[in-house]
């Protein structure tokens, strides 16, 4: 049952009739778009209310969708869009939620099995800290900021996703990280330990 | 390009190593010359380093029910937490808003139907958790009323009409108080891919009535959507 169909194939398959393929989809690209939601919006609930939102409505959009452009391209756009309606609603820059006072668990990338109760209020200091840290980012540099850093997608895949030119990515990109920097410097002084900053203890970057 | 130092768009291009043979040379070899822009192209990738740790909170159970791959056999013994809780939900669900389900079986597609319709007055909302057993009862006597129940037929072309379906609903809320909570969802997902038998298609619409259900919390309504998205998904299971 489960082949390894390319999602255009799985949108074939459902649009034809076949009652399995949609949600194969929703497998493949539920965590990555959960994890764009939460980072372009910052908020865990709003961002699962977002990812659902996203299947509902590409779901109801199959029938249109005409293969030009890659499905995952054209889901990020539908929540894409989804987060901007949500920040443009909410009319304030996104909270990034930090939990205070917790022990110094570093969580190195996300964990597959679910996290208990506790374990999900635990985050490492450093996530933390980039957490708060990108909350102080105007939406387009922080979105600019994700689709580039946990999704991987190139300027010129951004530019397209965004609608703006290659140059604009690269200068929001660059700002971005400029005020992430300061922003983090900001809060390394003001931590009270020091703390190991520059391990990169997943191996990117 | 003379002025490499204020050059952000390739220094970026440097950063994400999206540049071409050319310009990567023309960076390396400035940055060999240049302490300033060295130490800036330092602390952008530090900062790219601390961003690689922000990994999302991952929905613990009972958060997200969205679908996990399924084995295609009949083990079903350790189906997410989430569809408990989603099954548990349905009964909640159904008997809190006894009133006013409607579930049918359109052309386009299952509607379920919850919260009231423009047509028909509010009826006075229950207040708070309200024993739900006892809605369970409340629904039965009045499907019992309504419902002419007629005897399922196995027919291979299952005749579908609101009554069958009713009926079919009032017995599995009346086992999910005998059964756990898994046999419940397992037995909805056969009613609603019975009703699709023909058709394969299992879209359910929910409709607007569903967000506007009074005396709901946002929770309660997200755990309303969550549950529709479930029971989507459920539906196209084996």
């Amino acid at each position: 049952m489960q082949m390894a169909w390319t999602d255009e194939e799985l949108v074939a398959r459902s649009r034809g009739g076949d009652p399995d393929s949609f949600n194969e989809l929703v497998v493949r690209w539920e965590r990555p778009i959960y994890a764009l939601a939460y980072r372009v919006i910052g908020r865990e609930e709003d961002a699962r209310d977002v990812c659902q939102e996203t299947f509902l409505r590409a779901y109801r959009a199959l029938g249109g969708f005409k293969g030009e452009a890659k499905f995952s391209s054209w889901l990020y756009r539908i929540a894409l869009n989804l987060c901007r309606d949500w920040i443009r609603r909410e009319r304030r820059a996104p909270i990034a939620q930090a939990p205070e006072g917790v022990d110094l668990v570093e969580l190195a990338g996300e964990t597959e099995p679910s996290e208990s109760a506790e374990a999900l209020a635990m985050r490492g200091q450093m996530s933390r800290a980039v957490a708060a840290a990108m909350a102080h980012l105007p939406p387009e540099q922080r979105t600019a900021i994700v689709l580039k850093e946990y999704h991987g997608l190139t300027f010129q895949e951004i530019a397209e996703l965004l609608d703006c030119p290659l140059s604009t990515v690269k200068t929001r990109l660059y700002q971005g990280l400029t005020v992430l920097r300061r922003q983090l410097v900001r809060e390394a002084d003001a931590r009270p330990a020091p703390v190991a900053e520059y391990t990169s203890r997943n191996g990117t970057g | 390009m003379s002025h490499m130092c204020h050059n952000e768009a390739l220094l970026t291009a440097y950063l994400y190593d999206e540049c071409d043979e050319a310009d990567r040379a023309r960076v390396e070899e400035h940055l060999a010359r240049c302490a300033t822009c060295r130490a800036e192209l330092d602390g952008l990738r530090a900062v790219r380093r601390h961003l690689s740790a922000w990994s999302p909170p991952v929905p613990g159970a009972g958060a997200i029910p969205f679908g996990r791959p399924v084995p295609p056999t009949a083990g079903r013994g350790r189906r997410a937490l989430w569809g408990l809780a989603a099954a548990a939900v349905l009964v909640l669900a159904a008997a809190a808003a006894v009133a006013t389900v409607e579930i049918r079986y359109g052309p386009d597609g299952l509607v379920v139907r919850a919260g009231r319709s423009a047509a028909e007055p509010a009826p006075a909302a229950d207040a708070g958790p309200a024993p739900w057993r006892e809605d369970i009862a409340s629904l039965e006597r009045r499907l019992r009323e309504e419902v002419a129940v007629r005897p399922v037929a196995d027919a291979p072309a299952p005749a579908v009409d609101d009554a069958d379906l009713l009926r079919r609903v009032r017995l599995l809320i009346e086992e999910s108080e005998r059964r756990q909570q898994r046999e419940l969802a397992s037995r909805l997902a056969t009613v609603l891919r019975d009703l699709d038998a023909q058709r394969r298609a299992d879209l359910m619409q929910v409709q607007q009535g569903l967000g506007r259900l009074e005396g709901q919390t946002g929770a309660e309504m997200l755990q309303q959507r969550q549950l529709m998205n479930y029971l989507m998904r459920v539906s196209q299971r084996e």
